[in-house]
């Protein structure tokens, strides 16, 4: 189902599965784009070119912040994260770049 | 107070209204100059800077509303803009929403260590509270070094204090530093004004957490979108139907009949101004004359829906759901080579496609910005060929118009798959700020709605009526014969249409409302209808789109845009043809 919609994105496929037979992350850890709606988590890097996370940190997304997933992204449908009183949307394909520590307790706000 | 020191020339020329999008900059601005100035919910509105004039003590100080940026290293056209006009003024109000203090911050540090004295509104003050939220005034004030002044722009609270602070302002001495010491500087500060209780969730949230969501999402989207093209067409037809048609029909008509009896009832200038008198009515459609169609394609039949379509876009604009929306058709408007932001743009384009090109320059890429650009000057039909679509085509029957906007939407899709797979470069992603719901400020909405329909009044009813003019002088030369024969193996051949519709086509390139009205006299079938609509909305943008398109695009690309126009619209209009035969 998910092949038949292929369209866009360089990083699409490629990029999680590479950053996990080649560099890996920490145990337990995983990207926005895998997060379950309402759980929350600490940013631990932007896997992704300086460009990238500047933008990323001009709107207050950095490492060492904690954010909670408010969607469920619907066929790699962009990702909306909340952190202090700021909702933000992210790209399916940036959100997969960006690696969180979950953290366990659900359904609770920053 | 500004009074005690008015006998003083404070030596600021200009004032510079700096802030992150979204933080209520332009509301402020507003404020202070009693400008009127368009104030959205969205960023990118205010790329293209307003400009005003505020009194202080017996100055007059001219004041600029920057475009929104949340960091003085360019990421985008507009914070590019903003970081180009910080050098050029003599001090810095700094916008900053409360309720988003340390993000706020960030641009904050960056412009404390400009050489350039400093204010800080704290806006969205009346907010803090019930999001639970404590701010410490004196502290923040002493750890910025800059003056911190509370303020409620929609209401004008503490607007005054904002002025008379400029006075004493300075620039504190902070050495320029890294991104990761800012951040640090930040937290300190952070930990030690703010403080957070906890509270619960509000209806507004809940609302606005289930409008990203993809399924409540979709449906929410749907009956907004839905109750709002209703609640368009609702003003309008009542608009058109008790206010406008009979204000034509009882007071204007009489008066056009009295001149065409002044003027013998036939002749050069009978034909111009009033044009076809049958058994002695005026028909407002069909007559073609500078005072009769002229006048009523702008005012009976178009300016409503302008209102009707403004005032519903601009509390749209204001209430925060236009980013939703932008979120939900992301997956759909990719396959498009766009994002979900350029969902904006196209919807700006149901209102007039001019500014709706103007606003693709908030697509990052310029392959999206000809894709965007392109799509809406092809399958996006303006408010004001809307309105004659309603009319005329309506007129035959409600199906017929569903067939004219499910052909366009159609289009818009396939050929944006299309022009996809062709175009070279690649399209960034999404990467946008969700604002909280709020209710629309009336005095913004009715601010930007005068405007915009006085921009409509302003700009096209010359055009209008010059175009209609033109129309009866060649029409009296025989020059539309002329080029009628021309094109007529393509125009009846191809799209099955009456020879005399080139001529509406070719206005069409003047405007495309007073062009479908052309096609009214014509006695056409519903089908040739449908297919002139059609064809009319797609095969060539009208002047002031053309313009835009040709400023924003660039020669090359604009000849490209519209190679795929004219080649679309042949196509379409023909295969149209061939189904509805």
């Amino acid at each position: 189902m998910r092949y038949m919609f292929r369209f866009g994105g360089r990083f699409r496929y490629g990029f999680q599965g590479r950053f996990k037979r080649g560099f890996g992350w920490g145990e337990g850890q995983l990207t926005l784009a895998r997060m379950q709606t309402g759980q929350s988590g600490i940013v631990v890097q932007v896997l992704s070119g300086h460009g990238v996370i500047k933008r990323l940190g001009a709107l207050g997304l950095r490492p060492g912040l904690r954010v909670t997933k408010v969607n469920s992204s619907f066929m790699r449908g962009p990702v909306t994260v909340q952190f202090g009183n700021t909702q933000v949307a992210i790209g399916f394909g940036m959100a997969s770049r960006i690696v969180v520590e979950p953290i366990e307790s659900r359904n609770e706000r920053p | 107070m500004v009074t005690s020191n008015s006998s003083k020339s404070t030596g600021i020329k200009r004032v510079l209204l700096m802030g992150n999008p979204n933080v209520g900059k332009s509301v402020i601005f507003s404020r202070l100059t009693g400008t009127r100035v368009i104030a959205s919910n969205y960023p990118g509105t205010t790329v293209g800077y307003s400009q005003g004039f505020m009194n202080l003590g017996e100055d007059r100080v001219e004041v600029i509303d920057v475009p929104g940026t949340y960091t003085l290293e360019p990421t985008s056209e507009a914070e590019e803009i903003a970081s180009e006009m910080l050098n050029t003024g003599d001090l810095i109000i700094n916008v900053v929403d409360a309720t988003n203090l340390e993000r706020n911050l960030y641009l904050t540090q960056q412009l404390l260590e400009r050489d350039i004295p400093l204010v800080v509104a704290l806006n969205i003050w009346d907010e803090t509270e019930h999001r639970g939220i404590h701010i410490e005034l004196d502290k923040l004030r002493e750890r910025l070094g800059v003056p911190v002044i509370p303020t409620v722009a929609v209401s004008g609270q503490g607007i005054k204090e904002l002025v008379t602070s400029i006075v004493s302002a300075t620039s504190p001495d902070t050495p320029a530093r890294s991104y990761d010491e800012r951040w640090a500087t930040i937290g300190g500060i952070i930990s030690q004004v703010q403080r957070i209780t906890h509270r619960h969730h509000t209806w507004r949230e809940h609302l606005g957490d289930a409008s990203v969501q993809p399924l409540a999402g979709g449906i929410i989207a749907l009956v907004v979108l839905a109750v709002a093209f209703l609640v368009v067409r609702f003003i309008g037809e009542n608009l058109i139907g008790y206010v406008l048609e009979p204000l034509f029909d009882t007071l204007w008509a009489p008066v056009v009949l009295r001149l065409s009896d002044i003027l013998g009832g036939s002749g050069f200038f009978h034909d111009i101004l009033i044009g076809k008198i049958v058994g002695g009515e005026v028909n407002f459609v069909e007559s073609f004359g500078l005072l009769t169609t002229g006048l009523f394609v702008p005012f009976g039949m178009v300016l409503p829906y302008i209102i009707s379509f403004y005032l519903v876009l601009g509390m749209f604009e204001d209430t925060g759901y236009l980013p939703r929306l932008a979120v939900l058709m992301d997956t759909l408007m990719h396959r498009l080579g766009l994002h979900g932001y350029a969902i904006i743009p196209s919807m700006l384009g149901l209102g007039c496609n001019v500014p709706a090109v103007l606003a693709t320059r908030i697509l990052e890429s310029k392959r999206e910005r000809f894709i965007a650009a392109t799509l809406i000057s092809i399958a996006i039909p303006c408010a004001a060929l809307q309105a004659m679509i309603f009319g005329l085509v309506g007129e035959q029957g409600a199906q017929y118009v569903a067939i004219v906007f499910g052909t366009l939407f159609v289009v818009w899709i396939i050929l944006g798959v299309i022009i996809n797979r062709f175009a070279r470069g690649f399209s960034p992603e999404l990467l946008i700020e969700i604002p909280p719901y709020r209710m629309p400020p009336w005095r913004t909405v009715l601010q930007k709605l005068w405007m915009r329909v006085n921009g409509f009044l302003k700009e096209a009813i010359p055009i209008i009526l010059g175009a209609v003019l033109v129309i009866n002088i060649l029409y009296t030369l025989g020059i539309f014969d002329a080029i009628a024969d021309f094109a007529s193996p393509v125009v009846t051949g191809l799209l099955g249409l009456p020879k005399e519709a080139v001529t509406a086509l070719v206005i069409g390139f003047l405007r495309k409302d007073v062009a479908l009205g052309m096609l009214a006299p014509l006695g056409m079938s519903a089908n040739q209808l449908v297919v002139g609509s059609v064809v009319l909305a797609m095969f060539f943008p009208c002047v002031a789109t053309f313009v835009v398109l040709l400023r924003e695009l660039g020669v090359v690309n604009m000849l490209k845009s519209v190679a795929i126009m004219i080649a679309t619209a042949l196509l379409v209009g023909g295969a149209l043809n061939l189904i509805l035969q």
